[in-house]
C-alpha cells in the first residue's frame, strides 16, 4: 500500500521540490499545509503515514505545530526540514517529538533515507 | 622543505587566535571576568609559543607582555576598566602588526627552527601545535591547559561510580547538523535503557562527532545499538567499559583516534583548548579545497551525462543500478566538500566589534555593537570576500547613520546608538544585516542631488522608494559628488560594496526610515563553488537560473497575464507582479508563446521572468567571467550543463 505524506512548508517551491522527491519514490503526497496552524488542522484530517515540517513558517511555526500534533497523536511520524545553522531549533524539535530531520538543500537519497528510517 | 609553508600555516592560525583575543578583550568590556578574560588569555599564550618556534622572537615578546597583563587582570591584581582595555587592544594591535612583519621577513628564522622539529608533528596538528610545545617548555604558563584539566576531573568527580555501560556511537562527520543527530541517538537509546550520563553533555553546542552515553551495566546492547543506528548517519556503535566505572578520558582517547592520544599524551594547550575537537582537523589550502570542489562538481556533470547515455541503452543489466549507486556517491561527495568549505561567520564577524569600537571613539559616537547568528555558515571564500564590504557598511552606520549623543538625546533617543550585524538563513541563502537606529537617509536630499545630477527627472513630488534611493546612491557618480557626508551621506563607496556583492551572485538591499534607521541587508549565496539551479528553455537555447533568488516557478495559465497602465503584469495568487519576457530582454527571439515564468525575487522586489518552458532543476557549477562589471548584464556566469553542452547562467537581480 502506498504510504501516505503531508508537506508543511510555506514555500511553494520546497513543497514542489520535496513533493517530487517523495513521489518518485512511490508516495502518496495526500495534502500540504503552508502554515503550522493548517498543518495541524490536515493532519488531523488526513492522519498521514508521514509529516515533513518545514521549522520556520509564519502564524504557528513548526516546532509548535509538532507539539500541538503529538499532543493528540503522540505516534506521528515527523521529519523536520531545516536549515543549516538550525541546530538548536532541530534539537528543540526532537525534544517536542519529531522522528528524524533532513537538511537543506535537499539531497533526494538523504531525504529518502530519512524517511525510511522513520518508517521503520 | 619549503618555508613558505610554515608560514602560511603559521599565519592563518595566528590570525585566528588574534581574532579570539580580539573577541575576549571586546568581551571584556561587558564581563570583566570568566570566559572572555579566559579566551584572550589562552589566544595570547599560544601565539607566543608559535611564534617562538619559528623564532619570531620579538612577536614571542609581545605576546608575552600582554599574557603577563592579562594573567594581572585574571590574578586580580589589575581592575578592568576603559583605559585599561584600550591599553590591551593597542597591544593586541601592536602583536598584530608585528605577525604580519615576521612573517613577511622572517623566512629565515622560521625555516631553521621548524626543520629542525620532525616533519611529523608539523603535519600532525600544524606548525601551532609544534609552536606549543616548545613555546611551554618549562614555562608557568602551562596553567590555562593545566586549569582545564583541573576542571576536567573535577568533573569526573560527578561521574557516576557504579559499573556502566558505555556505548561510543560515531556519526558520520559529513552528516549536517551532527550535534542534532546525537540528541536523536540520545532520544532513541533513551527508550530503551535509562541514559545516567552523556558526552559531550549538550551535543548541539559542543559537537566534534561522537557521543558517549553511560547505561546501567545490565541494558541490552543489541537493542541500544539498534536504536542508535535507527537515528541515522550512525557509521560506528562500541560498547565500552561493561564492567568497572566510567572508563578514563585519556583510555578512550587513545583508543579512538591516535592523534587525538598523541596530543593528549604531550598535554597541548591545543588540546585542551577545545577538547577533542582541535585535532580532528587538519589544515589545507583553500585552493586544493577549490580544486576538489571543481573537480567534484565537474564529476556531477559527467555523472549526469551517464546517466542520459545509460537511458539510451538496451539490454545492458546492473547499468541502471550502477549509475544509480554512482550518482549518490558523487552526491554524497558533492555534499562533503561543500561542507569542507563552511565556516561560522563568526569567524570574520568577531574582528568587527574592535573596528567598530574604534571607528566610534574617532568620531564621537556611542555604540552598543551587537553580532547576530556567528554560527551560520557560509563558504570561506565568499565570508572572506564579503568582510571588506561589511565593514564598509559598519563604518558608514557609525559615521553617517548614528548620530552623535547629543542630537539623538535632543531626538528622544537613547545617547547610545544601536548598531546590530547579524547573520541568518534564508531559503537556499545566506542573509546578512547591517541594523543602525540612527537618523536615516534624507530621501528629499538625495533626489535634489539626483535631480541636479540629472539622474532623475525634474517632476517634484515623486516619491522615491528604498531601492530608487539604493540605485541613486550607489551610482559611481554620486559617490564623488560634495554630497557625500552632508547628506547624512550613505553613498560613501556603496557602489563598491553593491558590485562585490553582486560579484559574488549576491545582491544588496537597503531599507530607510527617516530619523529611524537604516538596515542594509546582503542576501548571498551558500557557496561559489556549486548552485542549485533552474534549467528553462528561452527561443531554443537552455539557460541555468540560480535558485538564491528564485521564489518558484510556475506554469502560465490562462488569464495570469494581464497588463496594468500599458506593462504586461502575472496575477498569481491574488498578487500582481510586473512580467519580464526573457525572449526580448535578451533579444533571442520574437515573444510570445512562452509557458511558463520564474518568480525573481530581492527583498520584497518581485518579478516575473516569462520564459518557453522550464526544463528541470540542477546542481551546477557555475564559472564566473571575467568581464568587467556591465559587460554581460544578464549573466553570472557560465556552466556545464548534463548534456555536455554549456548554458549561460542568468543573474535574476539584473532583471529586478
Amino acid at each position: 500500500m502506498q504510504r501516505t505524506v503531508l508537506i508543511c512548508d510555506d514555500a511553494i517551491f520546497m513543497r514542489t521540490v520535496l513533493g517530487d522527491i517523495l513521489r518518485e519514490a512511490g508516495f502518496d503526497v495526500v495534502g500540504e499545509a503552508e502554515t503550522g496552524t493548517e498543518a495541524v488542522a490536515k493532519y488531523r484530517e488526513l492522519q498521514p503515514d508521514l509529516v515533513t515540517m518545514d521549522i520556520v513558517m509564519p502564524d504557528m511555526g513548526g516546532i509548535d505545530a509538532v507539539r500541538e500534533i503529538i499532543k493528540e497523536h503522540p505516534k506521528a511520524r515527523i521529519v523536520m526540514c531545516s536549515a543549516m545553522g538550525q541546530q538548536a531549533l532541530v534539537v528543540e524539535a526532537i525534544q517536542a517529538g519529531a522522528r528524524d530531520f533532513i537538511v537543506k538543500p535537499f539531497q533526494p537519497a538523504r531525504v529518502l533515507e530519512a524517511v525510511q528510517r522513520v518508517l521503520g | 622543505m619549503d618555508p613558505g609553508r610554515y608560514r602560511d600555516l603559521y599565519l592563518s592560525e595566528t590570525q585566528e587566535y588574534l581574532a579570539a583575543l580580539n573577541r575576549g578583550l571586546a568581551a571584556l568590556e561587558v564581563d570583566d571576568r570568566g570566559d572572555a578574560l579566559d579566551g584572550a588569555f589562552r589566544a595570547a599564550h599560544t601565539i607566543k609559543g608559535m611564534s617562538a618556534t619559528l623564532g619570531f622572537d620579538k612577536v614571542a615578546q609581545l605576546a608575552h607582555e600582554l599574557e603577563d597583563r592579562l594573567d594581572a587582570v585574571r590574578t586580580g591584581r589589575e581592575t578592568v576598566d576603559r583605559a585599561l582595555i584600550d591599553e590591551l587592544f593597542a597591544m593586541a594591535d601592536v602583536l598584530e602588526t608585528a605577525v604580519e612583519a615576521a612573517v613577511a621577513g622572517g623566512a629565515v628564522g622560521g625555516a631553521g627552527r621548524v626543520g629542525a622539529k620532525s616533519a611529523k608533528a608539523v603535519r600532525r596538528g600544524g606548525a601551532g601545535r609544534a609552536g606549543e610545545k616548545a613555546g611551554r617548555r618549562g614555562e608557568g604558563a602551562a596553567a590555562d591547559a593545566d586549569g582545564r584539566r583541573r576542571n576536567g576531573a573535577d568533573g569526573k568527580a560527578e561521574e557516576p561510580r557504579e559499573p556502566a555501560l558505555v556505548m561510543r556511537v560515531v556519526i558520520r562527520p559529513d552528516a549536517p547538523l551532527g550535534g542534532a543527530r546525537a540528541v536523536l541517538v540520545q532520544r532513541n537509546a533513551a527508550d530503551v535503557a535509562p541514559v545516567l550520563r552523556m558526552e559531550p553533555a549538550d551535543p548541539a553546542a559542543d559537537w566534534s562527532g561522537e557521543l558517549r552515553l553511560w547505561f546501567p551495566v545490565d541494558a541490552d546492547r543489541a537493542a541500544l545499538e539498534r536504536a542508535a543506528r535507527a537515528a541515522g548517519e550512525v557509521v560506528e556503535v562500541r560498547f565500552e567499559g561493561g564492567g568497572g566505572g566510567a572508563p578514563e578520558r585519556g583510555g578512550a582517547r587513545n583508543g579512538g583516534r591516535t592523534a587525538d592520544g598523541a596530543s593528549a599524551a604531550e598535554g597541548g594547550p591545543g588540546a585542551a583548548r577545545s577538547g577533542l575537537v582541535a585535532s580532528r582537523h587538519v589544515r589545507v589550502a583553500l585552493g586544493a579545497l577549490d580544486d576538489l570542489s571543481d573537480g567534484v562538481g565537474e564529476l556531477a556533470v559527467l555523472t549526469a551525462r551517464l546517466r542520459e547515455v545509460a537511458g539510451t541503452l538496451e539490454g545492458a543489466q546492473g547499468l541502471e543500478d550502477l549509475v544509480g549507486r554512482f550518482e549518490r556517491q558523487v552526491s554524497d561527495l558533492q555534499h562533503t566538500v561543500l561542507g569542507m568549505r563552511m565556516v561560522p561567520v563568526g569567524e570574520v564577524f568577531d574582528r568587527f566589534p574592535r573596528l567598530v569600537r574604534e571607528a566610534a571613539r574617532e568620531l564621537g559616537r556611542q555604540v552598543d555593537f551587537e553580532i547576530r547568528g556567528r554560527e551560520i555558515e557560509l563558504d570561506r571564500a565568499i565570508l572572506e570576500q564579503v568582510a571588506e564590504p561589511l565593514l564598509h557598511l559598519l563604518r558608514n552606520a557609525v559615521d553617517h547613520g548614528l548620530e552623535p549623543p547629543a542630537e539623538r538625546r535632543q531626538r528622544g533617543k537613547p545617547e547610545r546608538g544601536r548598531l546590530v550585524l547579524e547573520a541568518s538563513r534564508e531559503r537556499s541563502s545566506v542573509v546578512i544585516r547591517v541594523q543602525d537606529d540612527g537618523r536615516g537617509i534624507s530621501r528629499a536630499r538625495v533626489a535634489a542631488r539626483a535631480r541636479a545630477a540629472g539622474l532623475l527627472p525634474d517632476e517634484p513630488g515623486v516619491e522615491l522608494g528604498d531601492d530608487d534611493l539604493l540605485r541613486l546612491m550607489s551610482r559611481p557618480g554620486f559617490t564623488t559628488a560634495e554630497r557625500v557626508t552632508e547628506i547624512s551621506g550613505r553613498g560613501v563607496g556603496l557602489d563598491v560594496v553593491v558590485n562585490a556583492i553582486r560579484r559574488l551572485g549576491g545582491a544588496l538591499e537597503m531599507k530607510s526610515e527617516d530619523g529611524r534607521g537604516t538596515t542594509f541587508t546582503a542576501r548571498l549565496p551558500l557557496t561559489l563553488a556549486i548552485a542549485q539551479a533552474l534549467r528553462v528553455q528561452i527561443a531554443g537555447e537552455v539557460y541555468a537560473i540560480p535558485l538564491t533568488h528564485v521564489a518558484e516557478a510556475v506554469e502560465l495559465g490562462s488569464g495570469m497575464v494581464g497588463r496594468v497602465k500599458g506593462k504586461e503584469v502575472l496575477r498569481l495568487r491574488g498578487e500582481v507582479m510586473p512580467l519580464v519576457r526573457l525572449r526580448g530582454m535578451l533579444q533571442t527571439g520574437a515573444e510570445g508563446g512562452e509557458s511558463a515564468a520564474v518568480v525573481a525575487q530581492v527583498g520584497e522586489r518581485r518579478a516575473a521572468l516569462a520564459v518557453d518552458r522550464l526544463v528541470g532543476r540542477d546542481q551546477i557549477l557555475v564559472k564566473r567571467f571575467d568581464a568587467p562589471v556591465g559587460a554581460l548584464p544578464f549573466f553570472s556566469g557560465v556552466t556545464l550543463l548534463a548534456n555536455g553542452r554549456p548554458a549561460l547562467v542568468l543573474d535574476p537581480t539584473s532583471v529586478l
